[in-house]
């Protein structure tokens, strides 16, 4: 009856009863009587030991079990579970938190609205599982080609995808998202994975975070220059120009 | 003797202890903010029950998916009281009932087991799904 204590949490417990073998079997006992009532407490003591030993593995590993499920809802929670993108929420979350380590570092910081061309055209064209589809494949995209470490994208609405690109310039988004641009019209041809060739328009901010500037702004000059790439034609890449700089 | 019948709670299991068939079931989760209260009638109907040595067949099953530790305390000395019993000639097994995908609760049905001598416990493996 033994119970691994490997991490040797129980040390003193251990001891404990060490030393109280130690001292039944010195035989040093007033009477046997004693000496029996001193063999039955100690039995106790160790069976009592062995019990808690086991209790704390059980309960160490129900609670790796919730942990593990706790971190898998958190996972959920940041997750669009159409795209596996991030989500508005993550964004929101993440994008407080990445722009202040931008503030800290001073480094250039770029967002990207992007949105699909037409895209309830194509819905309503194909039918909504076409167009469900579709945001999986922008999606695929842009999961594959965003491997910088601190680049990521969410799905910030319908149809539109936001990135947010750590140490870029406008001139390094605009290659990326022109790369983008060029993987996902690669996909639209006799890949069988859309429907007909898609499009995508986006919008570029990008800056040097200032303290005296919200993150918010970063994100309404991108969406600003978003819409101005539609309005001039759409397929095209548009850099936004934040008001007062 | 009566039967004992607790419903299930938000945080507490569902105890059906049934006199004239011998088996203790205990089912659901269990994670009561005092284990010692709410067990204290659940453990004074096993010891009555299992004091009787001419008594039923006793099974004591367990379906427990999520207990907290003083949960586990509560289920050693339960299982401690069953050992005593049936040391002592009283016909009282355990089946510990779990999920095939719940890993974590045969894991910790093992860990039961081990401390038992006299008392047969058995680990039924219900397919997950």
């Amino acid at each position: 009856m033994t119970v691994d204590d490997q991490h040797g949490i129980f040390t003193a417990e251990d001891r404990l009863l060490r030393e109280g073998e130690r001292l039944l079997s010195s035989d040093s006992f007033a009477s046997p009587r004693d000496g029996e009532e001193y063999a039955r407490l100690l039995a106790g003591y160790r069976s009592l030991l062995v019990q808690m030993k086991r209790m704390v593995k059980i309960s160490d590993r129900m609670e790796g079990e919730l942990n593990k499920a706790s971190n898998r809802h958190e996972e959920l929670s940041n997750m669009d579970p159409l795209t596996g993108l991030y989500n508005r929420r993550y964004f929101d979350m993440a994008m407080a938190r990445d722009w202040k380590l931008a503030l800290r570092a001073r480094s250039p910081v770029t967002i990207v609205m992007m949105d699909i061309d037409h895209f309830k055209d194509y819905n309503d064209r194909f039918g909504h599982l076409e167009g469900d589809a579709c945001l999986r494949v922008i999606a695929a995209v842009l999961d594959d080609e965003l491997k910088r470490p601190g680049d990521w994208a969410a799905r910030y609405g319908g149809e539109e995808f936001v990135l947010y690109l750590p140490d870029t310039d406008a001139e390094g988004a605009v290659r990326i998202v022109e790369w983008i641009m060029k993987k996902v019209a690669s996909r639209g041809e006799g890949s069988g994975e859309l429907k007909r060739p898609v499009t995508l328009s986006a919008g570029i901010a990008s800056m040097i975070p200032d303290y005296r500037v919200p993150w918010v702004d970063l994100l309404k000059t991108a969406d600003e220059a978003l819409y101005r790439a539609k309005r001039e034609g759409r397929n095209r890449v548009r850099i936004g120009t934040l008001a007062g700089k | 003797m009566e039967s004992l019948r607790i419903e299930a709670g938000k945080s507490s299991p569902e105890i059906d202890f049934d006199a004239a068939s011998g088996v203790l079931r205990i089912r659901g989760e269990s994670f009561p903010e005092n284990a010692a209260k709410f067990y204290q009638p659940v453990m004074d109907w096993a010891s009555r029950f299992l004091c009787e040595a001419s008594g039923p067949k006793a099974v004591l099953e367990l379906a427990i998916v999520y207990f907290n530790s003083s949960t586990s305390k509560v289920l050693m000395n339960l299982f401690q009281m069953a050992e005593k019993a049936a040391a002592s000639g009283r016909d009282v097994s355990v089946r510990w009932i779990c999920d095939a995908e719940n890993e974590t609760a045969i894991e910790c049905g093992e860990e039961f087991k081990e401390d038992l001598s006299s008392l047969p416990f058995r680990i039924v493996v219900t397919p997950g799904g």
